[in-house]
């Protein structure tokens, strides 16, 4: 009889599932032990750290010594200046549109709410190619040529529109949380919807722009797609489009010191990730979820 | 007050109001709000839409230049039939597709988000977090892990402690089984997507009806197939066609991983290749717009359920601040 | 500041949510909105305060039409149900905001915010932020922020029903005792006819977008004009009875049920008698007797303190009456009802309108 209740009470429903999701998860979990694992080797045998010799062992600070090496500094200043400026462009742009989609009354609204919102499902990698004929065009046209073709203001405008569907939607929702009144108080305290938008609502949705602030970030400073197709100058490329010229090497590949470049991009990843999960899953799941 | 008189002011407004004369606030205000998002949109959106099918009637490329090129009617649609390694293309496409969707974005993703919703609740959510970790790492880093997961002996780790132990052939996985390769890269970023977005239907079923699943009697399964099932139908309709089209167009993990190589060159990433990038520098515009046309078309159409499908209007509320 | 309405439509969507609003509003007066909810007392407060358009019609500050005037050109301070306050500034700045924006000197605006924190009680709080603050101070630095721009109307949308029973009570009279002081015009948009019969000078009920009348509070109660205003203003609510009245032999009767009739005295006869008659009777005056009158059957008695209210039932038809405590009536007894037939109120039961005060 014990042995019955004791079998009857052991928790099978929560350790099959369980073990069912760690075996889903190993190679994720392997894949950044060993990203982790590597950095700091002279080379591995799978998960093993071995020295030159071929022995167990071997670790080294060897593979880091790209920090010494201006130019990864030069594209890890690229980009952050990528990452940042798409962050505050799409902050900008979407907490404006955002607004007047939300709160403003003029013809062509409900049109330009249905297409922020497909656009939302629309594939901007189908556009690469004819975006590209966009900046050429752009690089002609005087003034404006920082922001053609082969410049970081071209994929940085690029970047910024590719993310604006995403950024409105989420934006809308947030302003469409605040409470009318609060608007009207300041209308009648005399603000213009112009400062009504600055100062009183903005603050209000402190959240919603943190959230979407980190997303941006993210997106900016992991980006390859963009940067690699519209930037063919290595000076001004990204952190991104090094590794992958290190990994397409025809030289045999050293895939201790690749990781460490992609550990140090990483590194800034997980700890946003890290200390704003919650926020992040709302983006992931939120900015389409609208609809439900 | 410093206003008009009602003479003044009941002469031109008399009982009715046209807005376009209102005085009550700026009736272009929006316009400062909108400008830039329109702007950036009617660019870089609209504008390439355009350019796409435009170009693609034109046998625009790198010899002809942006200057000496004509206008030759359908021939690089009618040529997109024609083409000798099209089917090939649609072959590895729709395998890749169908697979990883099926196996990954919605399969994969369903079985994550049943199993995190019945493990406590702590561990679900590191669970879900490192499933999100593939689609938050930069793309390259993240092809790097797997390249090297799946490298050959005596480095790759799936050869080195689960095939070589047991006596199996070690092999490059990425060259030996190239489909395997991309499906199993792309799944591991896609099935996040479906994760949380059926958590949070999961989570949003009434406890209610658990509890009085569990009081009839329902085991684990039959509540699966009884219960939740049917309960988020929504959502596996949508992430399924949402999933469905990312898929189709997406093809920057296998650029990275393979770069077409191997027969893994899908139609998305065959267009690019065409249009934007190769390794002779050689590009066919005109035809590389052909071929991203039946994506964008593709995409239009979905995008068109979508609009459908969404019961669009309920969700719009209307502006309660009339004065602009 | 005198306030004129005159033939205020509004729709939305090409519904109509206003029905021709006429209204006149004296300088210092203070007029209720009451109805109940979605009735169009809120809309009609938004359409004076320039935050919605009216569909036509006129709205007249003196006698200047401000139908054209953004919100803040019109000289006006409003009071929201859920405060509204800036809830990332502190209360020296909620207060001051509007100075502000009008690029008052800071001394002005110290001297401002000064004066009217003390009006309010809140002088000690300027430096808080208005998310610690109570819903009581809340309640306050919105009060205040409307006031201190010395607005020539007041507008109040609701503001008390946030608050617990007691504070209630308190703000009220305080409400009217500045605005009383102040001699402010303003109009308080409410559903609690407590408020708006001990607080306004006149009321108007509105309906689904009609204006129902717009009278003193006295009048409001005495001499009801609509069925709807009869049994929405006094609690409990009044008796509504279908009945017949006929004269005869130069008398006016009125018949309640076969073989009952009463005699209607001379200030309650109407001119011109309907083909449906509705009487309705209020609570307090009606007598619950062992004798005389309709014959009715306790349902249930509810104890408030001052008075019992007392359910009674004929053929499925329910009435209210009050007695005093210490009466001997009992659930479940057959009792006669009377009326004070110099209070009863008729009404034309196809328009409701009453026959007595049109």
């Amino acid at each position: 009889m014990i042995a019955v209740s004791k079998i009857r009470t052991f928790p099978w429903g929560k350790v099959v599932p369980f073990t069912i999701l760690l075996i889903f998860s190993i190679p994720l979990i392997l894949g950044i032990y060993w990203i982790i694992i590597s950095t700091f080797s002279v080379s591995t045998r799978g998960l093993i750290p071995i020295d030159s010799a071929g022995n167990p062992g071997g670790l080294t600070l060897a593979n880091w010594s790209f920090l010494k090496d201006p130019e990864v500094w030069r594209l890890t200043w690229n980009t952050f200046v990528l990452a940042t400026t798409l962050t505050f462009g799409v902050l900008l742009v979407s907490s404006m549109a955002g607004y007047a989609l939300s709160r403003i009354n003029f013809k062509g609204r409900k049109t330009f709410l249905g297409s922020t919102m497909v656009l939302q499902a629309f594939p901007a990698t189908t556009l690469l190619i004819a975006t590209y004929f966009v900046l050429r065009f752009i690089s002609g046209v005087p003034l404006l040529s920082v922001f053609g073709y082969d410049t970081l203001g071209g994929v940085i405008l690029v970047s910024i529109a590719t993310q604006l569907p995403l950024g409105i939607w989420l934006m809308k929702g947030f302003f469409d949380a605040i409470p009318w009144d609060l608007e009207r108080a300041a209308l009648i305290d005399g603000c213009s919807r112009w400062r009504t938008f600055r100062q009183i609502l903005l603050p209000q949705i402190r959240p919603g722009i943190a959230a979407l602030s980190v997303f941006s970030f993210i997106i900016g400073w992991s980006s390859f797609l963009i940067p690699y197709s519209f930037m063919t100058n290595q000076d001004t490329a990204v952190i991104s489009t090094y590794i992958n010229r290190l990994m397409q090497d025809t030289a045999p590949v050293n895939y201790s010191t690749v990781a460490a470049v992609g550990l140090f991009q990483l590194i800034p990843v997980i700890f946003f990730f890290i200390f704003t999960q919650k926020y992040l899953l709302a983006i992931f799941a939120g900015g389409m979820k609208g609809g439900s | 007050m410093g206003l008009k008189t009602v003479e003044e002011i009941s002469a031109d407004s008399a009982f009715s109001f046209t807005p376009g004369k209102s005085k009550l606030g700026n009736k272009y205000d929006w316009l400062i709000f909108m400008g830039p998002a329109m702007l950036l949109v009617g660019v870089f959106f609209i504008a390439p839409v355009i350019i796409v099918f435009i170009i693609s009637f034109t046998d625009m490329s790198s010899l002809t230049g942006f200057s000496n090129w004509s206008w030759i009617g359908f021939d690089n649609w009618i040529k997109i039939f024609t083409h000798p390694q099209s089917s090939q293309h649609v072959g590895v496409t729709v395998i890749y597709v169908f697979f990883t969707l099926v196996f990954f974005n919605v399969g994969l993703a369903l079985v994550l988000s049943i199993l995190t919703t019945h493990i406590p609740k702590a561990a679900g959510f590191a669970f879900r977090a490192l499933w999100l970790i593939p689609r938050i790492t930069p793309v390259v880093v993240y092809i790097m892990m797997w390249r090297y997961l799946m490298a050959d002996s005596p480095y790759g780790i799936f050869n080195e402690i689960f095939f070589r132990p047991l006596g199996l052939d070690t092999s490059e996985m990425v060259s030996a089984h190239p489909y395997i390769a991309i499906i199993l890269v792309n799944g591991f970023i896609g099935a996040s997507f479906g994760m949380i977005i059926f958590t949070s239907a999961i989570e949003s079923i009434s406890k209610d009806m658990m509890n009085a699943s569990l009081v009839d009697g329902a085991n684990i399964m039959q509540r699966i197939r009884h219960i939740i099932i049917p309960q988020i139908k929504w959502p596996l309709m949508f992430v399924t066609t949402f999933q469905t089209l990312s898929l189709i167009t997406s093809f920057e993990q296998i650029m990275i991983l393979t770069d077409g190589a191997y027969g893994t060159e899908v139609w998305s990433l065959w267009a690019y290749h065409k249009g934007l990038n190769n390794y002779f520098g050689q590009f066919q515009w005109g035809f590389a717009m052909a071929l991203a046309g039946i994506l964008v078309i593709i995409s239009i159409v979905f995008c068109i359920a979508y609009l459908k499908f969404f019961k669009f209007s309920d969700m719009i509320q209307e502006p309660k601040i009339e004065t602009l | 500041m005198r306030v004129n309405l005159e033939k205020i439509t509004k729709s939305f969507k090409k519904v109509e949510v206003l029905e021709e609003i006429n209204l006149d509003i004296k300088d210092g007066e203070f007029v209720a909105f009451l109805g109940p909810s979605g009735c169009g007392k809120t809309t009609t407060l938004l359409i004076v305060a320039g935050i919605y358009k009216a569909t036509s019609g006129l709205i007249k500050f003196d006698d200047t039409v401000v139908n054209k005037l953004v919100p803040k050109d019109r000289n006006i301070g409003m009071v929201f149900q859920s405060y509204a306050l800036y809830s990332h500034m502190n209360v020296y700045q909620n207060l001051t905001f509007a100075l502000m924006l009008q690029k008052k000197s800071k001394a002005e605006m110290d001297k401002a915010a000064k004066i009217t924190s003390e009006m309010m009680g809140i002088g000690h709080l300027l430096d808080r932020k208005v998310g610690m603050l109570s819903g009581g101070q809340q309640q306050r630095v919105a009060l205040g922020r409307a006031l201190i721009k010395k607005p020539g109307l007041l507008l109040f949308d609701e503001p008390l029903s946030n608050l617990d029973a007691r504070l209630r009570i308190h703000m009220r009279s305080e409400i009217k005792k500045i605005q009383h002081d102040l001699g402010t015009t303003a109009i308080y948009v409410t559903h609690d006819q407590i408020e708006a019969m001990s607080m306004a000078d006149r009321i108007a009920v509105m309906n689904k977008g009609v204006m129902q009348a717009y009278d003193t509070p006295s009048n409001i109660h005495d001499k009801p004009k609509t069925l709807f205003v009869a049994t929405f203003v006094g609690n409990p609510p009044m008796n509504v009875m279908d009945v017949t009245l006929q004269k005869e032999n130069g008398k006016m009767l009125m018949k309640l049920a076969e073989g009952l009739s009463i005699e209607v005295p001379l200030s309650r006869t109407p001119k011109v008698i309907p083909k449906k008659v509705k009487m309705g009777i209020r609570p307090q005056d009606l007598e619950i007797g062992k004798t005389g009158g309709l014959p009715f059957k306790v349902y249930t008695i509810e104890p408030t303190g001052r008075d019992d209210v007392i359910i009674c039932e004929n053929n499925g038809s329910m009435f209210t009456g009050l007695a005093t405590p210490g009466h001997n009536i009992k659930e479940g007894e057959n009792v006669k009802v009377s009326f004070d037939m110099e209070k009863v109120q008729f009404f034309d039961a196809v328009t409701e309108k009453s026959i007595l005060w049109n």
